[in-house]
């Protein structure tokens, strides 16, 4: 019994990745949202984060 | 009952396939994303040089040692301009094996300077695990 459920269970398992692959070639990828949030994740220079501090602690 | 069982297992473990494949499975041919790991740096690598500037503002660390995090804090700028930049260039051709190479080397000096950002800052006392919270010094916003 157990043998069976997981052998359907695996079956299942590689039925949906090829479902989802097949749904997924072809489309066309946004790449938009990715890129933008990448260049968000760039680094402040040094100065600005020292100006930064600097001023929080009243210090110009 | 023991085929109802069974109906009920393939059904769900059907379920958190469907639900589950988009969240494993990567549509751009160009590996796994990396924008968490680059937000996490940047909020990281900008309060570790935050809070060494105002602990060498209140005289907890030298000019040296400060010198020392902001030199580490700009070779880090630089990796991971370039690593962006790479990564960008390999999401828009994910066949090209030049962009790939230069992505995967950008990927690696980005994290030995990671490390050595944080291993400086672990060995100032300015980042132990969480953001240092005394009663002197101003929390970053």
């Amino acid at each position: 019994m157990v043998v069976e459920a997981l052998t359907a269970l695996s079956i299942v398992m590689s039925m949906g990745l090829k479902i989802y692959d097949a749904m997924q070639k072809g489309k066309p990828v946004d790449l938009t949202d990715e890129i933008n949030r990448l260049n968000a994740a760039r680094l402040k220079t040094s100065q600005e984060i020292i100006d930064e501090a600097d001023a929080a602690m009243g210090k110009n | 009952m023991f085929k109802k069982v069974f109906i009920a297992i393939v059904l769900l473990s059907l379920f958190f396939v469907l639900v589950g494949c988009p969240f494993t499975r990567d549509n751009t041919g160009a590996g796994p994303s990396v924008v968490t790991t680059a937000e996490t740096t940047k909020t990281l690598a900008e309060d570790i040089l935050f809070y060494s500037r105002v602990y060498y503002n209140l005289g907890k660390i030298n000019e040296a040692q400060f010198k020392s995090v902001r030199d580490a804090y700009d070779v880090l700028y630089v990796v991971q301009n370039q690593m962006i930049d790479a990564r960008i260039a390999y999401l828009k051709l994910p066949t090209d094996a030049t962009t790939e190479e230069k992505y995967r080397m950008a990927m690696a000096q980005m994290a030995v300077a990671q490390l050595r950002l944080l291993q400086l800052a672990q060995q100032l006392g300015i980042f132990k695990g969480e953001v240092p919270i005394i009663p002197d010094i101003p929390i970053r916003k």
